[in-house]
């Protein structure tokens, strides 16, 4: 499984309980698709947000977006990069 | 001359005068002589404002001429925007629309208008005052014999003759009606900020064609056309870029270098981008040029100090003030104090006084000011008084409103009243209330039952106020004059001219004294701006042109910051401040300082900043243009937005910024917040006027969103309703029906069910118990018929996700069947379960059962505006047509659906549609360019389910065509991106493909037949299509 990133970006500021249905929506659908839902970063500003997904290809992850009426801006492949020790 | 139009002859030599009304006699002459030789040589006084007209000044501060002078308006500022509305919009006006659009907070509304019409008539004079007719029905203004500054401008559009700088200049003067745009009259107000966009437009396409026509020519002209144009809209890249070009064509390179520097840092500030590469370039340019830079000098400035010094002039009325208090005190009883006059008079500097002489007595003082804007926020003034919690815990539902009803609201008050005692108990106290014109309705009806309830206690009221404007608010005027308030009524006028002369001479005794005293009038805040600037000053200059210098007198980045601040308007609190200049609180704080310095902020209550006057704030943002200000006040909702639900004391402050911004989405939001606060307050009126004002924005959204909001705003008219009559209960559910019958044609039985709820209260508030029982009936209805719809919407759903991925066919049909036999019962109706049924179909090989229902899911996706959903269905009735070789309805599906994609920003659906175009062209006979690009293209929009299945269309197609070697090719990639994402099926329907291909070049099956063998052992089932294909496959 490939890891992605869906950027999605917010006209007006993104409310816990908004991104709690977006969440509620996705959770329906993930499991259908075989995709995982790994973390997501929400900007402080509630303006901008990031969520990492695995899943076998990008179309797939559009789909659950769709899907669970989340918007999002882009969706692309990524590989994770950490410090490792000493580094 | 360069006069050229195609207006009637006259029509264009009208402009310039009328730009100009009050430029009569010498001034105008001499002003004439300057120009005539661009405008031409005709021009003379006689196209000044004829006998018998008036003209209407309305971009900027609303002035009204008459053949020979400027007229002196009602000092009443809705009467005086009556008479711009009037002046404006052409034709009859019925007086009920007048009474809604000015007066529905008037107890009166009629006779309101009444009394406004008669101050108009006033001003107007003898020579004018015919051109306002009013009968029992409607008014009406005389278009024949006004003539406009708005009209003049739309001329100047057409005409697009070449103008003088100083008739641009002139033009420029300020927004439309500045001033005038009543914020607590919410249709009126909607109505100017319209009317100022669209002049505003009018103004930058008039600039745009001078810069064009000035550009060749004059280079000095056209920069200053092009800094208009970057004063009107900072954010445009394109002025800037211009106003640079122009300055290095006149050799000033310090000057464009300067200009970029404004323009990329304004850009990352507050866009957050980056200068685009002309701009780049153009730097790169001007840093090859620039050789020799210079440091600014800086300016030293004189700062007049604020002081806590002794008032001057004003001995008798601090006497009166100081006795008023003492009276107070040792009585033990209330009184209310009123001092009024007009702005910058010093009635704030004499409320100083009396917290002085309080304070000298007793610790506690309370002191508030109120905000035009916030005028309908409920219990503005006591929540900033005494705390945002004086809100009682929200009511559930209409029957704990109920249950509450007027007693709810006096609790409230009692508990309010107790809180007083409570402080009372412990000494005298005064509760200073500075600019009470603005004060909200339900403050004043509390400070009504406070000042009645506790008249044996010592207990002080002193109000500030501008005599015009309190003639604006009923509420207020109604307490000032009621019998039992007797207020000791104080009326500031203008200083003598030794108080004025000894000011002077305190301030800077340097100073010719008898010359500020005679250009002040008596004016002390217009005297200290006058020593503020040495004693200089245009002999025209009024107090508004003083207040806006003072801004000149600091840096550019603090006067930046304050532009900022005087759209924040009330309080400023610095972290949003900060955030919205677009950096942060420690970059701000010395540019705070310099604001202070400059007394032009203050420091107020909780750690926020105060402008340190109303006027001192409206020059700074009449000075901001109007595009300018709904982008700062966008970004100020948004930043307020953040903290909207955490702090719902915040959601007035969005409305109001987010309503300036064009924010429609937040506006509503803010307003169903803000509406269920005022419900909470028990400010009913208030809540209506909020959720009216959020009705406008809901107005603007899409047809979902719009439902979800005016269900909710509705919501709040209705708890709103009690009290109301007849006809208002009426309009309201014509409301309510509007609301039901559109979320019906949208298939929204969530808002049906609520729609009825709220009909059911509305009758049972008219008495209607039988009517009332059918709408919760209905309700109950609706609600059991959304709560189906949902049920419907996951089984579809579900069964179409399922069907898709070619999984467990049988618990999606089972899902399919228990939808449709939902759907019979409830007379619903869903596009998951037509696309579903349709998917179920070609799964079985129906394939023209399949289409027909695709087909139909395609239409009720469209029609309920769903693009995606729209989008898919074609793409499935392409690959249903393609499979029933029906190649014309696959090439018309696949080129509506790329025109579809490329809307839909990224994603697979466009390359979708290309492989389609390819492989169902006419004449297609295998692997060409086009369908090698769409797989490319297919292939960087990564998806893989898709891509198996195109390759074996396109291996099909080949095979089709007897080119079996690149169709064996293109399976092998198949087979082995399938087995990747084990794609049972396609991996399949390959490898039987490849058999296939072996057996027209009769080469031996060996593996691809074992490989098909082992595949199949797994039984999943497998659609009608490669089903078809195993069956030719194998022997």
């Amino acid at each position: 499984m490939a890891k992605f990133i869906v950027e999605r970006i917010f006209e007006t500021p993104v409310s816990d309980a908004d991104l709690g249905a977006v969440a509620a929506g996705i959770k329906g659908c993930l499991g259908l698709y075989d995709v995982i839902w790994s973390r997501s970063y929400c900007s402080t500003d509630r303006l901008r947000m990031i969520c990492e997904f695995e899943a076998k290809d990008a179309e797939t992850v559009r789909k659950v977006q769709h899907e669970a009426h989340a918007p999002f801006e882009r969706v692309w492949s990524a590989d994770l990069m950490v410090q490792t020790v000493g580094g | 001359m360069v006069l050229s139009c195609d207006l009637p002859e006259g029509a264009v030599l009208r402009l310039w005068p009328l730009m100009n009304p009050s430029m009569t006699g010498n001034r105008l002459s001499e002003r004439l002589k300057r120009t005539k030789t661009r405008i031409g040589p005709q021009i003379s006084l006689r196209q000044a404002t004829p006998k018998g007209q008036v003209f209407l000044r309305m971009l900027g501060e609303f002035e009204v001429f008459d053949s020979e002078r400027k007229l002196d308006l009602p000092t009443s500022r809705k009467t005086r925007a009556l008479l711009a509305y009037l002046g404006a919009v052409s034709g009859r006006h019925t007086r009920s629309k007048l009474c809604d659009l000015f007066f529905d907070r008037a107890e009166d509304p009629r006779a309101a208008l009444r009394w406004s019409l008669s101050k108009l008539r006033q001003s107007l004079g003898e020579r004018c005052q015919h051109l306002l007719l009013a009968d029992r029905e409607a008014v009406e203004f005389v278009r024949t014999s006004v003539r406009t500054d708005v009209e003049a401008l739309s001329l100047h559009a057409k005409a697009n003759i070449d103008l003088p700088n100083e008739a641009l200049a002139n033009l420029v003067r300020g927004e439309f009606l500045d001033g005038l745009d009543l914020p607590a009259c919410y249709s009126f107000h909607a109505w100017c900020l319209a009317e100022r966009g669209r002049t505003s437009a009018v103004f930058e396409e008039i600039l745009r064609a001078q810069l064009a026509r000035k550009s060749d020519q004059d280079a000095e002209a056209a920069l200053f056309v092009a800094r208009l144009l970057v004063s009107r809209n900072p954010f445009d890249e394109e002025s800037h870029l211009t106003v640079i070009r122009l300055l290095m064509r006149l050799g000033r390179i310090d000057e464009a270098i300067g200009q970029h520097d404004l323009c990329a840092g304004m850009l990352a500030r507050e866009l957050g981008v980056q200068p685009s590469k002309d701009m780049r370039m153009l730097r790169q340019k001007l840093a090859s040029k620039n050789r020799k830079p210079k440091a600014a000098p800086t300016k030293g400035h004189r700062i007049v100090q604020r002081g806590a010094r002794r008032i001057i002039g004003r001995d008798g009325e601090v006497a009166l003030v100081s006795n008023r208090v003492l009276k107070v005190i040792r009585e033990g009883q209330n009184a209310v104090m009123l001092i009024s006059g007009p702005p910058g008079i010093g009635k704030s500097r004499l409320l100083d006084e009396v917290e002085s002489a309080f304070r000298n007595l007793t610790s506690q003082v309370l002191r508030v000011k109120c905000f035009e804007a916030e005028s309908i926020r409920p219990l503005g003034l006591w929540s900033d008084l005494l705390g945002p919690d004086l809100f009682a815990p929200a009511p559930r539902d209409r029957a704990a409103v109920k249950a509450d009803g007027s007693a709810g609201r006096a609790r409230l008050f009692k508990d309010i009243l107790d809180d007083l005692v409570r402080r009372l108990d412990t000494g005298p106290l005064a509760l200073l209330i500075d600019d009470f014109q603005w004060a909200d309705d339900a403050s004043i009806a509390l400070l009504s039952f406070l000042y009645r309830n506790l008249g044996d206690r010592a207990l002080l009221f002193c109000l500030t106020a501008r005599p015009g404007e309190l003639e604006d608010n009923p509420a207020a005027n109604a307490f000032l004059y009621a019998p039992e308030t007797r207020p000791l009524r104080i009326a500031l006028t203008a200083l003598s001219d030794a108080a004025a002369q000894k000011l002077v001479h305190r301030l800077n005794s340097n100073l010719d004294a008898p010359g500020i005293v005679k250009t002040a009038g008596g004016n002390p805040l217009m005297l200290i701006e006058l020593v503020r600037g040495g004693g200089l000053a245009d002999g025209n200059a009024g107090l508004a042109d003083l207040l806006a210098q003072r801004r000149t007198r600091i840096s550019p980045d603090a006067r930046e910051l304050f532009n900022w601040a005087s759209v924040f308007g009330k309080q400023v609190p610095p972290r949003e401040l900060a955030a919205a200049f677009g950096t942060d609180v420690s970059v701000v704080l010395p540019l705070l300082a310099e604001l202070e310095r400059h007394d032009l902020l203050l420091t107020g209550a909780g750690g926020a900043y105060v402008m340190s006057h109303d006027l001192i704030r409206q020059a700074a943002y009449f000075a901001i243009s109007h595009p300018r200000r709904c982008l700062m006040h966008a970004r100020i909702a948004r930043l307020l937005g953040q903290r909207m639900e955490a702090d719902q004391s915040l959601a007035i402050d969005v409305l109001l910024h987010a309503g300036e911004g064009g924010e429609h989405a937040l506006a509503a939001g803010a307003a169903v917040l803000a509406g269920q606060q005022a419900l909470r307050a028990f400010a009913n009126d208030e809540a209506e006027n909020i959720a009216r004002r959020g009705l406008l924005h809901a107005a603007e959204l899409a047809k979902d969103a719009q439902l979800s909001a005016q269900s909710a705003l509705l919501g709040v008219l209705v708890h709103a309703a009690s009290g109301l009559n007849g006809a208002s209960l009426e309009i309201l559910m014509q409301d309510i029906d509007a609301l039901a019958l559109s979320a019906a044609a949208k298939d929204r039985a969530d808002i049906v069910a609520r729609a009825s709820y709220l009909l059911s209260i509305v009758h049972q508030e008219r008495g209607d118990i039988a009517a009332s029982a059918a709408a919760s009936l209905r309700a109950a209805k609706a609600s059991e018929k959304a709560q189906a719809a949902q049920k419907l919407r996951q089984l579809a759903n579900t069964a179409r996700c399922l069907m898709e991925l070619g999984r467990d066919v049988d618990r999606a049909e089972n899902l399919i069947g228990e939808a449709a036999a939902l759907a019979t019962a409830n007379g619903l109706d869903d596009v998951e379960l037509y696309w579903a049924r349709g998917l179920l179909l070609g799964w079985k090989g129906k394939t023209d059962a399949a289409i027909t229902a695709v087909e139909i899911a395609v239409e009720r996706a469209a029609g309920s505006n769903d693009r995606w959903r729209e989008a898919k269905c074609r793409l499935w009735l392409c690959m249903l047509n393609f499979e029933a070789a029906k190649l014309a309805a696959t090439q018309r599906h696949a080129q509506r659906l790329e025109a579809m994609a490329a809307k839909m920003g990224e994603g697979a659906m466009a390359p979708s549609a290309r492989v389609f175009l390819a492989i169902s062209a006419p004449g297609a006979a295998g692997f060409d360019g086009a369908l090698q690009a769409a797989l490319d293209d297919l292939v960087a929009a990564d998806d893989k389910s898709y891509l198996v299945y195109a390759l074996n269309m396109a291996a099909r197609v080949l095979y089709q065509h007897e080119r079996v070697e690149p169709a064996i090719k293109i399976l092998a990639s198949s087979i082995r991106i399938a087995d990747e994402i084990q794609a049972y099926s396609e991996g399949i329907h390959a490898r039987a493909l490849l058999i296939l291909c072996h057996k027209r070049l009769n080469q031996p099956l060996g593996n691809e037949l074992e490989a098909l063998k082992i595949a199949l052992q797994s039984e999943q089932p497998l659609p009608a299509r490669v089903r078809n294909i195993i069956k030719k496959a194998l022997p």
